[in-house]
């Protein structure tokens, strides 16, 4: 009894967004969906409390170790990292939501719950080794997610958005399934700690010693895998949905698929990645084919950076072209995964933090502007930084760092990143990568230049203090970030991931 | 007249191969042989039926057969309650579904011919199929040393229902996935729900609609 | 090894048999009348001729799916039914018992939802 209630502490983040998903929805139903902002607030301490729980967890996690809940989650630093970040999130998406005039308050119980849903799913997605749980997370997350980009309903673009990703969504879930029951079928379990490597006695096969006896089925299974991340992270080839359903769905909802999605899903794919074919410290019969599946994941980051940038100069709409820039940023984040250390998987997870703070600021950017202006161009941007300053600097400010340069997080994360390649030989992806940077540069300047060098368009003036407010924060938490006043302990944070992974000495012998 | 004969050709060579697969197995398996030369029957004969009708509505009922030959597949596997789930959901639920999702689609008039799309779906089958083929002939699978050959189900128990139980509502063991499922299904209600739900607010144009 | 499934079998011949010995009785002892109505696959209802793609509300497809989430609900409830002796010998029938009332109370809430909301219901 006593295991018991321990094991739900260790889950206890989880359980309070579970209540508070079910809270939410039972408070909607009683007050027939009026008094909109109190669930809003209901929301945000429920996030808070969740929050908190986190925090305890991070400091009991470096005392204790990794722990293991009711046999197939896994708490350790590296999820409750990206768990935090989760959080973060979904409270600035809820605060985006809650200050949004464009959005309708109708239907907003519905809306929270599925973002609370959506999250409990990231929650488990990135917090356990075993894939039938990692796969439940990510179908929760992404049904949640499937509805929430068709929210407006009376909308054709938001019917669009949903039914693409709903056709894609379905078809890399069955890819992914296959390619896990395949790797189920030649191992004999679905805990990745096995998998990478199987002790005597634990009533597995390890996935190395499979693959010496019989390539081709290996890679077949972990390609298909890797494809359903590829497809939740939105990786080329496996980009398609993503302009649309970016440009379609309702923009809080695109900012947490941008953001707080795309975490969870690199998450799980680091997890898979490292667990399977982490090659620093590990016997040299893992080795062999990890370098190959660094170098497949290397080729991925780079033709997705160039096409995701390319796509992303001839856009003229500011939603598409955030969409086809968040398509470039998973090519950079790719690179940690791709140079398979420890090292470059740190680099990831920074580069992922980063990216929380400057692409929540520059959605949060565009809710302000569609709520001036009710469009999305590029072209109706200007005059805006005379009209808007403080919005219009803080935005500039993610500019710098979605381009990064430094002052900020943008430029630091990018340059570990860039070691870590290096130190893994890569030196081709990292040149790729620099011209590619020079290549983002353009698109992005494009909004400052339009924001600031051209003459003002007549507009009715519109006040939204709130959100201006939080994109101010956001923009001196990316400055400071970058100058080191946040820097050092981010980046101690991040070290304390793959750190945390324990993928080698591994006791889920159990089963 | 064209289309009556190759109709005929068709369901006749369906026949021949029931037929045919019948054999095969009673030739090399006996009883349990005939079963799985039925079910394979079924399973793949749905399938061919399904893709060679031009009534959607026909090819939604050839499913049935699909669906109920895998349940057979898992008879046969002594995995009686994945059977009875596949019979219960892919039977009852899914096929209802398709076809009222069918019918509220408008018709296409403008089919696409089968020839524009053959000489893809012919190098895609081809890749999959030589994929399997490579799968199927190259792959060790894992065999648990400790599990008992034959008759899986211990003495006195005519299910394996309660083994599914015991693991999906162990403490050890998958009984966080089993919640989890709970709550993957209340979204999925709720979002069902609210998509299909009609009310006059859903039904404005928003602005910024091109 | 495969006769604990003799019954399921009977039954299923008992069902096919039923269905065909209909029809042949009703072909052997009814009286034969032509009529334009008796062509008619139902002598009510929607004309049976036509476009098989005739649409339909989109309250048939809510119908279904929550037909089917609830059958997967039923579905998930039948290991737990045939487990909990095993469970109440081995001491945790108590914990077993929350476990799977959490499952049905989330449920719960979501049927408390969707009959709030009007799904259950046909005019709306």
């Amino acid at each position: 009894m006593n295991a018991y209630i321990e094991q739900m502490g260790l889950i206890a983040p989880e359980l309070v967004l579970t209540a508070l998903s079910l809270f939410v929805l039972t408070w909607d139903l009683l007050k027939k969906g009026r008094n909109s902002d109190h669930i809003g607030y209901a929301t945000l301490v429920g996030l808070a409390v969740t929050g908190w729980l986190l925090l305890q967890q991070w400091g009991m996690l470096g005392d204790k170790g990794t722990q293991t809940a009711f046999g197939m989650v896994t708490i350790d630093r590296f999820g409750t990292f990206f768990k935090l970040f989760t959080v973060g999130s979904m409270a600035v998406v809820t605060l985006f939501v809650m200050l949004d005039k464009n959005e309708r308050k109708h239907g907003i119980g519905e809306y929270y719950f599925l973002l609370i849903g959506a999250s409990i799913g990231a929650f488990f997605m990135v917090s356990t080794n075993n894939l039938l749980l990692l796969m439940l997370g990510l179908e929760l997350l992404s049904l949640a997610s499937y509805s929430l980009a068709g929210f407006h309903k009376g909308s054709k673009r938001s019917a669009e958005a949903a039914l693409k990703y709903i056709v894609f969504g379905g078809l890399s879930a069955g890819v992914m399934l296959y390619g896990i029951s395949l790797l189920y079928g030649l191992t004999g379990t679905l805990d990745l700690g096995l998998m990478g490597h199987a002790p005597e006695g634990s009533g597995a096969v390890s996935l190395a010693t499979q693959f010496d006896a019989s390539p081709i089925p290996v890679a077949i299974a972990v390609v298909l895998v890797l494809a359903g991340f590829a497809y939740k992270v939105s990786v080329v080839p496996f980009h398609f949905w993503t302009p649309d359903v970016y440009e379609g769905a309702p923009t809080p909802v695109t900012t947490f698929l941008a953001v707080g999605s795309k975490a969870a899903g690199f998450a799980a794919l680091l997890r898979f990645v490292g667990a399977l074919f982490l090659t620093d410290g590990v016997d040299a019969s893992i080795v062999a084919y990890g370098d190959r599946i660094g170098f497949l994941l290397a080729i991925l980051a780079a033709i997705t950076m160039t096409l995701g940038n390319l796509s992303a100069l001839r856009q003229g709409s500011l939603k598409r072209m955030l969409a086809y820039s968040s398509i470039a940023h998973a090519g950079y984040v790719l690179m940690g995964a791709a140079s398979m250390t420890s090292e470059g998987f740190a680099a990831a997870m920074f580069y992922l933090a980063a990216y929380y703070c400057m692409n929540l600021g520059a959605f949060g950017f565009l809710i302000y502007f569609e709520g001036v202006t009710g469009k999305d161009d590029i072209d109706s941007l200007k005059g805006m930084g005379w009209r808007h300053p403080v919005v219009a600097w803080s935005m500039v400010v993610f500019l710098v760092a979605l381009t990064g340069l430094p002052p900020t997080v943008g430029f630091y994360g990018k340059l570990i990143l860039f070691y870590a390649a290096i130190d893994a030989g890569l030196a081709w992806l990292v040149i790729i990568a620099a011209i590619n940077s020079v290549i983002s540069l353009f698109y992005y300047f494009r909004v400052a230049k339009s924001m600031f060098l051209t003459e003002p368009v007549p507009q009715v003036p519109m006040r939204q203090h709130g959100l201006a407010g939080i994109l101010c924060v956001l923009a001196v938490v990316t400055v400071l970030a970058g100058l080191g006043a946040f820097k050092d302990p981010l980046r101690g944070w991040a070290d304390e991931g793959p750190a945390s992974l324990e993928i080698y000495a591994t006791d889920a012998g159990s089963r | 007249m064209d289309q009556v004969m190759l109709q005929r050709a068709f369901y006749g060579a369906l026949a021949l191969l029931t037929l045919t697969a019948l054999g095969i197995g009673l030739a090399m398996a006996g009883a349990s042989g005939v079963a799985f030369g039925l079910f394979t029957a079924m399973t793949l004969g749905g399938a061919l039926v399904c893709v060679w009708e031009r009534s959607v509505v026909r090819s939604a009922f050839s499913l049935m057969a699909t669906f109920t030959g895998v349940s057979g597949y898992f008879v046969l596997l002594e995995a009686d309650f994945l059977a009875m789930a596949q019979i219960l959901i892919y039977v009852g639920g899914i096929l209802a579904l398709l076809l009222f999702g069918v019918m509220l689609c408008p018709p296409d008039m403008e089919e696409r011919q089968l020839k524009r799309v053959l000489p893809g779906l012919g190098i895609v089958g081809a890749a999959v199929a030589w994929l399997s083929m490579e799968v199927a002939g190259s792959a060790r699978w894992y065999v648990d040393a400790g599990a008992p050959v034959g008759d899986a189900l211990a003495e006195g128990e005519f299910s394996n229902a309660r083994q599914i139980g015991v693991g999906f509502l162990g403490i050890d063991q998958y009984v966080v996935a089993f919640e989890l499922a709970a709550i993957v299904l209340t979204v999925a209600l709720v979002a069902a729900v609210y998509i299909a739900r009609r009310s006059s607010v859903d039904l404005e144009p928003r602005e910024g609609d091109a | 090894m495969l006769s604990q499934y003799g019954p399921i079998l009977i039954l299923i011949a008992l069902v096919l048999g039923f269905a065909a010995g209909n029809l042949v009785i009703s072909e052997l002892l009814g009286k034969k009348t032509s009529a334009i109505g008796k062509a008619d696959a139902y002598e009510c209802g929607m004309g049976s001729i036509g476009n098989a793609r005739l649409r339909l509300s989109i309250h048939f497809y809510l119908v279904a799916v929550l037909f089917i989430l609830f059958d997967v609900e039923s579905l998930l409830l039948i290991p737990w039914a045939v487990s909990a002796k095993f469970f109440e010998a081995q001491g945790v029938g108590g914990i077993v018992f929350t476990e799977i009332v959490g499952f049905v109370a989330v449920l719960g809430i979501g049927l408390a939802y969707v009959w709030n909301k009007g799904g259950l219901s046909w005019d709306r």
